[in-house]
């Protein structure tokens, strides 16, 4: 018996459940399919559990580094790892109640299981209800991405392990090695280095944080370095051996190769769309050669029935432009005028220091044929940061000349992520350097560094001085 | 770096065309010659071959997509390695007048960027505004949203740009400068069952006629004009004739007749055989007769042309109108054929009720709508009453180029010919 359904959404993260609510509010009937649990990765082991976690690394570090200095201290090793690990599952599970709560006020059927694809209108959905066929009037594919590993160096749960694994454990190893320099390989890596474990880095590209601009780099870099991290850039591993007393890597670096040795592997080099078990091809739903399925600027596939949204769809894998992804793909299903016209996408990275962007890079200018400038304020030169003790960092504006448009802003240090959505705004609005600097920003804040980086592109600093000819 | 095929100058001054189906997908191993893609150009549907032997390594236009002549359609992984430099198209089908049609500047390269917020681009997309193309009045070309909502309503009421008419009817293309349609229709939803409406995109040939409509009823000053005829003399001669067609093969229609009927009278009204030339505000008199057939597909009407018909005998002109129509139902028309036409017939054949007013098919300035043929009780020349074979004409004409009097002239010369058909005979090729 095949059931008729209205719109089948397979995949229940960001983009999903979003979009399940959204159509919900648009008098729509939902059936969500998901797999593991609702929230996805972000949710149930990426965003929401890593920063649970990082939040309460960095406070203690934070007070072990400048404690004595501030007359707050606290002794070595002063935390539980099994309290935290309860503290973060808490939070997790909260937030899981949340969405579970919005879908039920969207009126949407939540089944936990999977489905697949058998045909342009059909599916087959498989859960503990047994196997059921059903046709749909649209579909969302929001199947997320798969991370991908090394061969020969497959995670096993126990001595190469994945974000997953990492977010769980209940100690802090003696000795990580991180295969994989980028967000989460610096973010979770720096998270164990503060509580106590030897952290190696190994990364292929020439910089940890590959593609992020360099300058900003440089103060996380320095930032690992102060936490005893090694790091190998221009790195390979060549093989892996797993022994009793844990594990080797063989790497080439720049010099010749190296044994490395640690308790674990934490293994994150990459992820990918996943599409493996959806049968995309019997759905008519086309996929490009990194294995996206090409979607239009209203998300829709090869297929005007199926849409994708979120990291299933196309880079760059963020919660944040799943979710609107999942808001456009669930718009144009009901039928409404929608497209997917965001000038920008920010993004942030929950290392120590925070790292923040949004818009265009200055190197991003010229063969757009901008004429730009870019100028650099630091946290050093506000109140804020003196009295927080997080000195380190700079905020960059990058501002066409003349018309003094504002074109990006890049931000390293200090909560940076929080104010980067005033900067998302500025630029949605497509406003001025004149126009952020036109705003009163609160004192004491972070916020404050935006206002204070547009007087200085404008040449009329307040709280820094610059040189005559400098500017 | 692969072969880049793109859309070719597929000629007649088309410059865009709907990718309506692709014959391949990604990963394909294709042959030369093989069918690659169907393209629906403003006049017809076009089957465009494989240009090379290969693999098909991605389609960067899908289906619904319109595009440019120029534009990227596919790009293939050629056998043997073809050179990255050959990347124009080949082979178009029917690639009539050399036409020297201009490929439209491509978008303005580099930096289209508009300045505006969000909620202007929200209302954009309602609207149907492409924000590139308002002009914004704030500080560094802001675009507010009064000057959206003035773009809109301008947009309106502006006359659309309107190709150039000549004879051979370059037409064109008129690539629908900002389409503003009125606000979005509201879609009520009924809880349990979701909307009750269904939202159908007007795709392919149904977009093409809805455009060529609007154009048509927004240039041209209709008015209709209905006549009655007593055709019960063609009745009786058609019924003679038709078994001598039928044995060779010819269905002896109505419509044949009255092609020849409306073609004969066009000599002697030839204003009525013209084109109008918006642009230029000339009226072009053609002197040769192409006479449109319009004919209902099951993806909607098209009309094929029955080329020189002041030249064919009415057998002749039934044989086409046969051969057109069949081949028509099943889109196998080439451009040429449904192109060129001087002065359009549309018939509802036997469901034609009694009067109609129909759309000029633009820039025609005359279209003559056939009704059916039905007994009617009539007073004869004697007082007193009789039966006889009944039809209505009903002509829609442009008042710009021909007056009431002038067009009740055309359909008196009509009719005389059809109440009198061995005056049609003797007229006969």
């Amino acid at each position: 018996m095949t059931r008729q359904v209205d719109v089948l959404i397979i995949g229940g993260g960001p983009a999903g459940y979003v979009a399940a609510t959204r159509l919900g509010q648009l008098g729509r009937k939902v059936t969500l399919v998901e797999k593991e649990y609702l929230g996805g990765e972000c949710l149930n082991r990426g965003c929401i559990p890593s920063k649970a976690l990082i939040h309460l690394s960095s406070i203690y570090r934070h007070l072990r580094e400048h404690g004595a200095e501030m007359g707050l201290t606290i002794p070595e090793n002063s935390f539980d790892v099994s309290a935290m690990q309860r503290w973060k599952t808490s939070v997790v599970e909260k937030e899981r109640k949340g969405v579970e709560m919005l879908l039920k006020a969207a009126g949407v059927e939540w089944i936990n299981g999977t489905a697949f694809f058998t045909g342009p209108e059909h599916a087959l959905i498989e859960s503990l209800r047994g196997k059921e066929e059903v046709s749909f009037r649209a579909a969302l594919l929001a199947t997320g991405g798969y991370h991908v590993a090394l061969s020969g160096m497959e995670p096993d749960g126990k001595q190469v392990l994945t974000a997953r694994d990492m977010l769980n454990l209940d100690h802090v190893p003696a000795s990580i090695l991180v295969l994989g320099g980028g967000v989460s390989g610096v973010e979770l890596g720096q998270h164990y280095a503060r509580l106590g474990s030897k952290v190696t880095i190994v990364e292929m590209m020439p910089q940890i944080l590959p593609g992020i601009e360099p300058d900003l780099v440089r103060e996380v870099s320095r930032a690992v370095e102060a936490l005893g991290i090694r790091v190998f850039i221009s790195s390979k591993a060549l093989s892996l051996e797993k022994g009793p007393g844990g594990v080797t890597l063989e790497v080439k670096t720049e010099t010749g190769t190296e044994k490395l040795s640690g308790d674990i592997l934490f293994m994150t080099v990459g992820k990918r769309p996943e599409t493996r078990q959806l049968n995309l091809e019997e759905a008519q739903v086309v996929v490009n050669v990194k294995g996206f399925p090409v979607v239009d600027d209203r998300m829709a596939t090869s297929n005007p029935k199926i849409f994708a949204a979120g990291d299933v769809a196309r880079p760059p894998m963020l919660a944040h432009k799943s979710y609107r992804e999942g808001l456009v793909a669930a718009e144009a299903i009901a039928g409404l005028p929608t497209r997917w016209n965001y000038q920008v996408v920010p993004s942030v990275v929950f290392t120590v220091p925070e790292v923040a962007s949004v818009g265009l890079t200055l190197a991003e200018c010229e063969p757009k044929g901008l004429k730009a400038r870019e100028v650099r304020f630091p946290y050093a030169a506000l109140g804020r940061a003196h009295a927080n003790h997080e000195e380190r960092g700079f905020v960059k504006l990058v501002a066409e000349e003349g018309t003094g448009q504002l074109l990006g802003v890049h931000a390293v240090g200090a909560n940076c992520g929080d104010f980067i959505s005033e900067a998302a705004l500025a630029l949605e609005l497509g406003a001025t350097v004149r126009d952020i600097a036109g705003t009163i920003h609160p004192h004491p804040t972070y916020g404050e560094l935006l206002g204070e980086v547009a007087l200085l592109w404008l040449g009329e600093p307040m709280h820094v001085s610059v040189r005559k000819g400098a500017r | 770096m692969g072969y880049e095929f793109r859309l070719p100058d597929i000629g007649e001054g088309v410059a865009q065309g709907e990718v309506v189906k692709w014959h391949v997908k990604v990963g394909d191993t294709v042959q030369e010659d093989q069918p690659l893609v169907s393209v629906l150009t403003d006049k017809a549907n076009v089957e465009i071959p494989c240009p090379v032997k290969g693999k098909v390594l991605s389609i960067s236009a899908k289906e619904g997509e319109i595009v440019k002549v120029g534009g990227l359609l596919i790009t293939f992984e050629a056998e043997g390695g073809a050179t990255p430099s050959r990347t124009e198209g080949h082979g178009a089908p029917a690639p009539t007048a050399p036409a020297a049609a201009p490929t439209p500047a491509a978008p303005a390269g580099g930096n289209d960027r508009v300045i505006t917020t969000p909620a202007i681009r929200r209302r954009a997309n309602e609207l149907g505004v492409d924000l590139r193309q308002v002009r914004g009045t704030g500080p560094g070309g802001r675009v507010t949203d009064a000057d959206l909502l003035s773009f809109a309503k301008g947009g309106t009421a502006a006359a659309p740009v309107v190709a150039p008419v000549a004879p051979s009817r370059p037409a064109d293309a008129a690539p629908a400068p900002a389409r503003i349609p009125p606000a979005p229709v509201p879609v009520p939803v009924s809880p349990s069952q979701g909307p009750l409406q269904e939202r159908i995109p007007l795709r392919g040939l149904r977009r093409v006629i809805a455009e060529h409509m609007s154009l048509s009823k927004s240039h041209a000053a209709h008015y209709t004009y209905v006549e009655e005829l007593n055709v019960s003399e063609l009745v009786r001669v058609r019924e003679k004739a038709k078994k001598k067609f039928e044995e060779r093969g010819v269905p002896l229609t109505y419509l044949a007749f009255i092609t020849k009927a409306v073609v004969e009278s066009l000599k002697d009204h030839p204003r009525v055989n013209a084109l109008m030339d918006d642009e230029k505000g000339e009226l072009v008199v053609c002197h040769y007769y192409n006479i449109g057939i319009a004919a209902a597909t099951p993806d909607g009407l098209i009309v094929p042309v029955i080329k020189d018909a002041d030249k064919k005998s009415i057998a002749t002109i039934a044989k086409e109108i046969e051969d057109l129509s069949t081949r028509g139902r099943v889109g196998k028309l080439t451009r040429e054929e449904l192109t060129g036409s001087t002065f359009t017939i549309s018939s509802l054949g036997a469901l034609g009720g009694l009067l109609a007013t129909p759309i000029l098919n633009y820039p025609e300035v005359a279209i003559l709508g056939v009704h059916k043929i039905e007994r009617r009780p009539v007073v004869l020349p004697d007082g007193g009453f009789g039966v006889a074979h009944m039809m209505n004409l009903s002509i829609s004409l442009d008042h710009r180029a021909i007056d009431g009097y002038d067009g009740a002239q055309f359909i008196a010369s009509v009719k005389a010919r059809l109440e009198d058909p061995h005056q049609l005979l003797l007229e006969l090729k």
